[in-house]
Formats: C-alpha cells, sequence, structure tokens
C-alpha cells in the first residue's frame, strides 16, 4: 500500500499515516466522505461540499452551501496532497486532519451532527460495522478510527500526474510559451507558491482588499494577533481548471481576473505581506505565458481516477447485486 | 548475655518489618476533593444559597510521584484522566502498582492537555472528542469546562469556562507540584471568588484562558 513519494516531491509530514495505509481503511474512509450519514439529516455528505470532479473543490458557489441551505462564509478548498500540509482551513484553525473533519460534521450550518450521535448511527449500521472490523479488526465503531479512516482516504488523495510533474521527471517537455510562463512564475510567484506543491503553506495577504460580505479577518481569527489579520493560508496552484472559483471567498471565477487582481496591487495597502510589496508588472503576453504555465499544473487523471469517486459497490451493495 | 541481645535484635527486626509492611506496601491513591470553604463539595450543589456549579470537568494529565531527591518513583500508567466532579468514580485515581512511600514525597500532574498530545490527531478514551471536551470549530482539547450560574433576588445569571490553548503564550497547560499524601483539595469558593464578578464567559484560547489556568492551578492543595 505504500506510496512512493516523486523525487520531487519533499517528505510528507503525514509519513507516519501514509505508511500505516491499507485498502480496507482507504476504502472505509472513502464510504464515509461520500455518505450523507455524517449529516443529521442524512442530506449532507463531505462530497456535497468537496467533489471529485473538481478536485474535491466546490464550483457552484463562492461560499460553501450546507444543511438546510446554509451558506458559509468561505470557499471550500481543494483536497490533494494534503499528506504535505502542517495546518488546514484558510485561517490554519485545525492542526490535524483527523480532527479537521469534527469542524464540518458538528457545524450548525454544515452538517449539523453530534459525534455522539454519529457513533450511535455507525453502530446500527451493518455495512460500517463490516467495514471497521475489516479496517482496524474492531468489533466496536470508535471515534478515533472513524477519523482515523477518513483521513485515510484523503491522504490517499494525491495529484502528482500534472504536465508539470511529467517534466520534471523528465517524461515530457515544456512548449515554448509554457516555458516562458514558468520563468515568470519563478519571479513572481514562487515565493509564496512554492514549487512543487505550490504552497509554502504559510499564512499571507496577497492584496485583496477585506471581502465586503464577511470582513474576514483570517490568521487572526486563530491567533488574535493583530499582524496577523488578513492572513490567509496560501493555496496550492495545482488543478486550477477545476477549482474555481478563486481565493478564500470565491471572488474571482476566471484566470485572468486573478492576475488582473496581482497587476493592480495597491501597494500602500498596510496588510499585503512583502512578497508582493514592490507589486506585480505582466504584460498581457506574460499574462497569456504565465496562464499557460498555470494550466500544465492540471492533473486530468486525478480528476478520472476512479479509486476517489462515490464507492457504489461499498455504499449501495444491495443495488450492485441487482444488476 | 550475648542471646539476649540476638533476641533484642532480632525482634526489633520483626518490628520493624512489620511497621515496615503495614507503613509502605500500599496501593496508593490519589483523592481528588472539591470543597468550598472546607466543606466537601457534593455534585450539583448550590453553594451560600448564590453559587450553583453544574459542570466541572477538566483533564488530569502525566501524574507522577517525586522522591527527596526528585527522582521519580511512580508514573501513572493513564496519561490524561478525565476528572468530573458529577462522577464520583473519576476523582479517585487508583495506583496501578503499589509503592514505598515517605511523607517527603511530592506529585506533579498537569491540568490540561499538553501541546505534544494536541498535534498527535484523534485519540479514544478520555481523549474521544465524544466526551465534550473538544473544541471543533479550532483544534484543541478544553483543558477545564467549568459552568454554572447565579442567583441575584430571582434572577439567575450564568457563567461558563471553556479553558483551553495549546501554542506559545495561549497555552493553557499548567504544570503543579505538591508535596503527596494522598489527596487533592479543590479549592472551589477561591476559584469562584476570584473569576465571578470579573470575567464570566471564557470560551476560546487567550489571555484571559491562561490567567483562569492560572487561577485554577492555584487552587489545588494537598491540605485544607
Ligand atoms: C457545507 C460544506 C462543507 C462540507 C459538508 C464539508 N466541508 Fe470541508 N471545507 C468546507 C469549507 C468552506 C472549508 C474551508 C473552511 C475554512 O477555511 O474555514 C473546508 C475545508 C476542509 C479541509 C481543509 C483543506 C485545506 O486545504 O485547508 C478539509 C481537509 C476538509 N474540508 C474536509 C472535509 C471533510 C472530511 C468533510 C466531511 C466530514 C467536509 N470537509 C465537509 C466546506 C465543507
Ligand atoms: C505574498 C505571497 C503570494 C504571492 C507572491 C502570490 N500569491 Fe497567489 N495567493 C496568495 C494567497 C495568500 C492567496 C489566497 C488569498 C485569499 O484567498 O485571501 C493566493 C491565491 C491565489 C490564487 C487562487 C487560488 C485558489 O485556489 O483560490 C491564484 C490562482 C494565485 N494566488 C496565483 C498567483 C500567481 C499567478 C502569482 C504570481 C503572479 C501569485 N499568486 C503570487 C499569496 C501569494
Amino acid at each position: 500500500m505504500a506510496y512512493d513519494v516523486p523525487a520531487h516531491f519533499p517528505l510528507p509530514i503525514y509519513e507516519r499515516e501514509l505508511a500505516q495505509a491499507t485498502s480496507a481503511k482507504i476504502d472505509l474512509g472513502r464510504a464515509l466522505f461520500y455518505d450523507p450519514i455524517l449529516s443529521a439529516d442524512s442530506t449532507i455528505s463531505c462530497a456535497s461540499c468537496h467533489s471529485p470532479y473538481n478536485s474535491f473543490a466546490h464550483t457552484d458557489h463562492e461560499v460553501s452551501h450546507g444543511i438546510h441551505d446554509s451558506i458559509g462564509t468561505r470557499n471550500a478548498p481543494a483536497l490533494f496532497n494534503l499528506a504535505w500540509q502542517p495546518l488546514l482551513m484558510w485561517d490554519g484553525a485545525s492542526n490535524h486532519l483527523d480532527m479537521q473533519a469534527l469542524a464540518p460534521i458538528t457545524h450548525p450550518g454544515e452538517m449539523a451532527e453530534s459525534i455522539k450521535h454519529l457513533m450511535v448511527k455507525l453502530k446500527r449500521s451493518t455495512i460500517y460495522t463490516a467495514l471497521f472490523k475489516k479496517a482496524y479488526g474492531i468489533d466496536t465503531i470508535t471515534s478515533q478510527k472513524m477519523l482515523q479512516a477518513l483521513t485515510q482516504f484523503q491522504l490517499s488523495l494525491i495529484s502528482d500526474q500534472a504536465k508539470y510533474d511529467k517534466v520534471k521527471q523528465g517524461n515530457d517537455t515544456f512548449t515554448i510559451q509554457e516555458q516562458a510562463g514558468y520563468s515568470l512564475f519563478q519571479a513572481k510567484c514562487n515565493a509564496c507558491h512554492t514549487e512543487p506543491l505550490f504552497s509554502n503553506y504559510a499564512f499571507r495577504n496577497n492584496g485583496l482588499s477585506p471581502d465586503t460580505a464577511n470582513y474576514d479577518l483570517g490568521r487572526y481569527r486563530v491567533t488574535k494577533q493583530t499582524q496577523d489579520s488578513f492572513l490567509f493560508k496560501v493555496p496550492t496552484l495545482r488543478n486550477l481548471s477545476y477549482t474555481y472559483p478563486y481565493m478564500h471567498d470565491g471572488r474571482f471565477r476566471r484566470l485572468n481576473q486573478v492576475l488582473n487582481h496581482y497587476t493592480a496591487i495597491d501597494n500602500q495597502n498596510v496588510h499585503i505581506s512583502h512578497e508582493l510589496s514592490s507589486g506585480v508588472k505582466l504584460t498581457s503576453n506574460q499574462k497569456a505565458d504565465l496562464i499557460a504555465f498555470l494550466l500544465t499544473l492540471n492533473d486530468k487523471s486525478f480528476i478520472l481516477n476512479q479509486d476517489n469517486k462515490f464507492p457504489r459497490s461499498i455504499l449501495l451493495p444491495t443495488k450492485e447485486n441487482q444488476h | 548475655m550475648r542471646t539476649a541481645i540476638i533476641i533484642v535484635i532480632t525482634f526489633l527486626s520483626i518490628i520493624q518489618s512489620i511497621a515496615q509492611t503495614s507503613q509502605n506496601k500500599n496501593t496508593h491513591s490519589l483523592k481528588l476533593l472539591p470543597v468550598y470553604k472546607g466543606e466537601p463539595s457534593e455534585p450539583d450543589s448550590t453553594y451560600e444559597k448564590k453559587y450553583h456549579i453544574e459542570k466541572l470537568r477538566f483533564y488530569l494529565s502525566d501524574l507522577i510521584i517525586l522522591n527527596e531527591q526528585d527522582s521519580i518513583v511512580y508514573t501513572h500508567q493513564a496519561k490524561n484522566i478525565l476528572i468530573d466532579i458529577a462522577k464520583p468514580e473519576s476523582l479517585l485515581i487508583l495506583f496501578q502498582d503499589s509503592l514505598l512511600v515517605s511523607k517527603k514525597y511530592k506529585m506533579q500532574f498537569g491540568i490540561g492537555v499538553d501541546s505534544t498530545t494536541h498535534a498527535r490527531g484523534a485519540m479514544e478514551g478520555d481523549l474521544d472528542p465524544v466526551n465534550d471536551m473538544y473544541w471543533t470549530w479550532q483544534s484543541g482539547y478544553i483543558n477545564i469546562k467549568l459552568e454554572g450560574n447565579i442567583t441575584h433576588n430571582a434572577n439567575k445569571e450564568q457563567f461558563e469556562y471553556h479553558i483551553g490553548g495549546y501554542t506559545g503564550n495561549r497555552n493553557a497547560y499548567r504544570k503543579i507540584r505538591l508535596p503527596y499524601n494522598g489527596n487533592l483539595f479543590i479549592h472551589l469558593d477561591q476559584l469562584l471568588s476570584q473569576m465571578l464578578g470579573k470575567q464570566q464567559h471564557i470560551m476560546s484560547p487567550g489571555k484571559d484562558a491562561t490567567d483562569f489556568a492560572d487561577i485554577f492551578a492555584r487552587c489545588m492543595s494537598h491540605t485544607f
């Protein structure tokens, strides 16, 4: 089951968890991820907001929609290469993938379920009793194993087959335009969106004006340090074609809007991080080159991977048998 | 004469060994004793017809016993113990091995969950999030939960403290070292008198929470 880290990737933070991965644990986590049993009225699953077709982001809405159509305040991030992320959420509120799942499950506007009640529901289910037994050899389902299984599935979501990766592995070459875009990227973006994961996972301000709907203070919400106001976790730039809209509040739908934002940065903005303090200058040709490079970070095989999709044979075994 | 000395010596050593066994070969324990102005406190009681404690739960962690030289003579196996004054069985911590104890021994423990444990991911037993001692909107164990109300004439005023935080200067884990005599008193009157009226709702990590943690630690003692 061991995952081979590509030579151009650093060592994952969740090395221990990856070493403990088995297909039974990942199957269990995948079932939980797609199962609305995790929400109070069985209408919302993790995949309601994190769709495999969108690289596990949510594209219909700028900010996420949860139970009873309640509207969240942030854009649901894409989920992949999580094994390399030190802190989760736009503001880093979550320190471990296991514990992250508690937030959506119990959030009154997301899945609105209590962990206690969820455990009762899972224990009643013959499907889950069997899946937990197979994955962990336990007869009594625990929240620890449920959370660890969700982690196992999410850690298995690895996107490392983009054209960029093939070029790095010597199996493909950039076009002249992509190469030009790559050079621009390295000069202007790589300080924060650091290769090969395309994030340094730090908290930064990229010059966006505070969102007017929520006036989201970002990292400050967690640390209560004024210097952290309006800082957000640098998102990865992989799979951008599938993950729009962009930014923590989903304010941009297209990549050229993003680039226009960067070239129009107001350097009088006191919150802006030092990497961008002298602004970004790009001609329209350079913008096209940069976008051509960003598109080489799309990993279609990740989006198409059937192993990541709704586990019909696990969750709907009876229907499967009727076919 | 010689035999007499031998008899006396044997006799003394027998007495000594009897004394030793009765004094030392005990299974020891730590008894938590919530008290209000020296009176033992019952779960769900009202003090001075005014203060009502609905809930007091906290983690007691990393319990060890140290000898005169500060060497560890006992390490309690369960790393994090959830104490709940509503559950009398949680107020008696039985040591898993018997040990020799002298009056000069000390106990050391933490209140809360240390930052290393915080970063370990999902846990079971007393650290299971089903125990309602974990924040969900942000990672972190709630080290101490104290909830209740104060009656003013006919009105009831709530107080609610959820104390936690594990990073940097927001770390609310507190280490306590006290002489060991088997008892740990929690002086609820001192706690309430220092908190109520000033700050009655603390629900997230920060300065208020670390101040509470300091006060809570000072309200613990091995004597009345
Ligand atoms: C109602 C929509 C919704 C549901 C349901 C939902 N999420 Fe999310 N998810 C979000 C949003 C919005 C964020 C960003 C929140 C923030 O930054 O404060 C997020 C963030 C995350 C992150 C952090 C990713 C990162 O890069 O920091 C992970 C992991 C995650 N969700 C997993 C899950 C899992 C597992 C479930 C099911 C148990 C789930 N989500 C259910 C909307 C949702
Ligand atoms: C100072 C660090 C920094 C630099 C330099 C930087 N960015 Fe960003 N970028 C961020 C942060 C932080 C965000 C998230 C901002 C938010 O949502 O509030 C972001 C968001 C984005 C997004 C949206 C991704 C998503 O999934 O929502 C794109 C696309 C992007 N940046 C592209 C670029 C490009 C292209 C460059 C170079 C021209 C660049 N960035 C330079 C910090 C930076």
